[in-house]
């Protein structure tokens, strides 16, 4: 029986029970220590353990208990830290650590490698007290090896408009190895943090989100992988940050990239989001940077460029990876125009000839070539885009029988298709700061007002665009209060309006592409009723198209749209109906632009009033975070003209 | 004979890597789509990338065998970046076509010289139809290997 029980101990608690383990006194003296050096408290403890703006008196974002060795792990970071020295030491006390499955993974010693070597940087615990003579940390030791990272880039994936949850873009780190290096880059290993299982019909899925409603993990998967998905498929740029860390920097980063391993966090939209937990990331590395700290309540991806190059040396090259959509545009604008009339018939015709299309033009072979090569990427991406299964036969048969003729030309050196050249005065780090404050001053229905606006987030069409998708906008959260005199000659002071989102994506047409554009507006917003402003419940939502001229300075765009406008002094409570809606955006330079447009409502249901809108304002930016704009906007019964200061920050 | 033993290597080393599969292995954790196509369009920022396996699995302990080590790479490596390799393997150069041959472990001037073998016999690799990931793999992995480029053969 005894032999059984010893036989039943072995099974269960794997090499555990066999394990040697060091004097009580002498763990207890290395606690000691610690509680005398209120480590704890250490800054990059806190960062370790993942403590909101490395407060103690907060808790950590991390949600899993494998994460923390103490129970009270999550809350307690003095408690971690005892558990995690007595943890590291000695195998006693360990609580989930003594499952037989992967029981050399799953050792504090071998799982927390970045708080080993941070325990042993501040209480000089040597090597040999570590029990490394029953524990090889063999899986992490082999993955550090396998990713043997000298260097680490921040990537960025730019706006995806296509897609409510990838329009502020996206963020995520890779890991180079030497092996791996410049054209072989691919090959390198991403480490992502998203939400999963986002699987939640249309508000659902928002509200979801903004409740933290979706487990956020890290993945870590071939960088190709990510070129696919972004650049190749939903035909996002991506700028690549490298970063100029040490080695010593790197380790800390790569092994505490191993502790977040099978870890996970609730994934909030606005603020735990998947730049922010980046960022955490990175501030493990140097503390002192307080990159996370900068996003208390909102993280926009694009603003996590601004936190890393906010600190001197830190971004050392910035490398750019043109969508395929971006490559094959710009290649075309480059082409001569036989060149462009090979692509175009390339694009329209049902099936091609390449032997004879080469005896129409007047091209060399070296030039048809390339044109024919710009052409087989809008093939390419074509068929990338196809949703339906007639569309992906259609064009898979074309693709097929253009790459058979294709390669009958491999005696003839083709023209190279050209690289798309950085533009370093349009990088997505240099974009306006997205909170914004205004002031206004102007007459409302001919009555005089003050007016002070906020805005958290973070880009209007007719703001500067400076790094940012042209021609789109998102706003979130804004208010406006403002004082007036009313008829009676009364000072009123009243909350004007609120947007909770107001989206705008105008979506260029041109001879590749004929997306739709649309927009979407929910507030509360003032309306004029029987001579009194109230306000009233706004939504509106439209799709059409955009087409621009003269080198994308002028735009103009038309839209259908379904508008709902919910207040308590319409029948049902409610006005519902269609509206038509043209707009032009002017912007003839970086510091000057002028937006215009106008609607037409008919209204179903509710009250009777068909009502028109005008509304025009011209933008003047002084400084990157001040401009003046002048706006009017005329409907139904009511005027307002005032001239509006913002100041972005 | 040499060239016989070469083909039966790669015959043995793609099978022993299948077996493995699913099995917790972080390359091996994404598979070949049905039809050799990548359907999915929208990756939701990065969530689609959770399929993929966590830090815990490396891909040490799940293939030990070096050369189906390799051949997993490859396999996996073709198949994420087939719609572009299809298309570059037809013009003779490419980055993702070049990554590709030098997985196969082509160095130096051998990369064009097996680029160029390659865009040579496209038409035996890319036969008729839709042709799978899968196949068109093997198919190149066959042209590469009955070549005599010193390098790309070397390596098995």
């Amino acid at each position: 029986m005894k032999n059984y029980l010893l036989l039943l101990t072995i099974l269960i608690c794997g090499q555990y029970s066999f394990a040697q383990c060091i004097t009580d006194t002498t763990i207890n003296a290395f606690i000691k220590k610690a509680d005398s050096l209120d480590l704890y408290k250490n800054e990059q403890w806190l960062r370790l353990l993942h403590y909101r703006m490395a407060d103690p008196e907060e808790e950590s974002e991390i949600d899993s208990d494998l994460f923390f060795i103490s129970p009270n792990g999550k809350t307690d970071p003095q408690d971690e830290l005892r558990e995690t020295i007595r943890g590291m030491l000695c195998e006693k006390n360990l609580r989930e650590f003594d499952t037989p499955v992967d029981s050399l993974n799953f050792h504090p010693y071998c799982k927390f490698p970045a708080r080993k070597t941070f325990l042993q940087k501040h209480l000089g615990i040597s090597d040999s007290l570590f029990p490394s003579d029953n524990y090889s940390c063999e899986r992490k030791n082999s993955w550090l090896k396998e990713h043997n990272t000298t260097k680490v880039t921040l990537i960025f994936a730019s706006s995806y408009m296509n897609n409510p949850a990838s329009v502020f873009g996206h963020t995520f780190l890779r890991f180079d190895s030497k092996k791996n290096n410049k054209s072989r880059a691919m090959l390198n290993y991403a480490l992502n943090y998203g939400a999963t299982n986002l699987h939640a019909p249309g508000p659902l899925y928002v509200i979801n989100g903004l409740l933290g409603g979706y487990k956020g993990v890290y993945s870590f998967f071939p960088y190709y992988n990510a070129i696919q998905s972004y650049a190749n498929m939903e035909q996002r740029d991506m700028w690549e940050y490298g970063l100029n860390l040490d080695s010593a920097q790197i380790n800390t980063l790569v092994d505490h990239v191993w502790e977040l391993g099978d870890t996970w966090m609730d994934y909030y939209f606005f603020d735990e989001n998947c730049s922010y937990n980046i960022l955490t990331i990175l501030d493990v590395v140097n503390p002192g940077w307080k990159l996370s700290d900068d996003y208390e309540y909102f993280a926009v991806p694009v603003e996590t460029l601004k936190s890393i190059e906010r600190i001197p040396g830190l971004v050392d090259k910035i490398y750019f990876r043109p969508s395929l959509f971006t490559k094959m545009t710009y290649n075309y604008e480059h082409l001569t125009e036989a060149g462009q009339s090979v692509v175009n018939n390339i694009k329209d015709a049902d099936t091609i000839d390449l032997h004879t299309e080469i005896q129409k033009t007047q091209l060399d072979s070296g030039k048809f070539l390339q044109a024919v090569d710009v052409g087989l990427d809008y093939v390419q991406m074509k068929k990338r885009k196809s949703k339906e299964i007639e569309d992906l036969r259609y064009w898979g048969k074309k693709q097929r029988s253009l790459l058979l003729q294709r390669v009958k030309f491999n005696k003839t050196k083709a023209e190279k298709i050209l690289d798309v050249p950085i533009d370093s005065l349009n990088m997505p780090h240099m974009s306006h700061t997205p909170s914004r404050f205004g002031v206004y001053g102007g007459l409302m229905h001919f009555m005089p007002y003050l007016s002070i606006q906020t805005r958290l987030a973070y880009h209007d069409d007719n703001a500067e665009e400076t790094g940012l998708l042209p021609g789109s906008g998102v706003e979130n959260i804004a208010a406006d209060f403002r004082i007036y005199y009313d008829k009676d000659e009364n000072v009123r002071f009243r909350l004007h309006s609120i947007y909770g989102f107001r989206i705008q994506a105008l979506l260029p047409h041109n001879s590749f592409i004929d997306p739709y554009s649309w927009r979407y507006n929910i507030s509360i917003d003032s309306k004029l009723h029987n001579g009194e402003f109230r306000n009233s419940f706004f939504t509106e939502a439209g799709v059409g198209k955009t087409v621009t001229f003269l080198n994308s300075s002028l735009w103009f765009y038309s839209m259908v749209e379904l508008r709902v406008r919910v207040a308590p002094w319409y029948d049902y409570y409610s006005n519902v109906g269609p509206q038509g809606r043209f707009g032009i955006r002017l912007r003839p330079a970086r510091d000057i632009s002028f937006v215009a447009w106008g609607t037409y409502y008919y209204p179903l249901l509710g009250d009777d009033t068909k009502e028109y809108t005008v509304f025009a304002e011209v933008r003047v930016s002084a400084t990157k975070t001040s401009e003046l704009r002048l706006r009017t906007e005329v409907n139904e019964g009511f005027g307002e003209f005032g001239l509006h200061y913002h100041y972005y920050y | 004979m040499k060239k016989l033993l070469i083909a039966l290597t790669t015959l043995v080393a793609v099978t022993f890597a299948q077996d493995y599969g699913m099995a917790g292995c972080g390359l091996g954790s994404v598979i070949f789509g049905a039809d050799g196509i990548q359907t999915s369009a929208a990756t939701t920022n990065g969530s689609s990338f959770n399929k993929y396996s966590g830090m815990s699995s490396g891909t040490s302990n799940c293939v030990e065998d070096e050369i189906a080590m390799d051949q997993q790479e490859q396999r996996h490596f073709f198949s994420a970046n087939y719609e572009s390799l299809k298309q570059e393997m037809a013009v003779g150069t490419g980055e993702n076509f070049e990554v590709f041959v030098s997985l196969v472990g082509c160095q130096g001037a051998d990369v064009q010289a097996a680029q160029k073998i390659i865009q040579d016999n496209y038409s035996e690799i890319f036969t008729t139809g839709e042709v799978k990931a899968e196949q068109a793999l093997e198919n190149t992995q066959k042209v590469i290997y009955s070549s005599d480029i010193d390098s790309c053969v070397e390596t098995i």
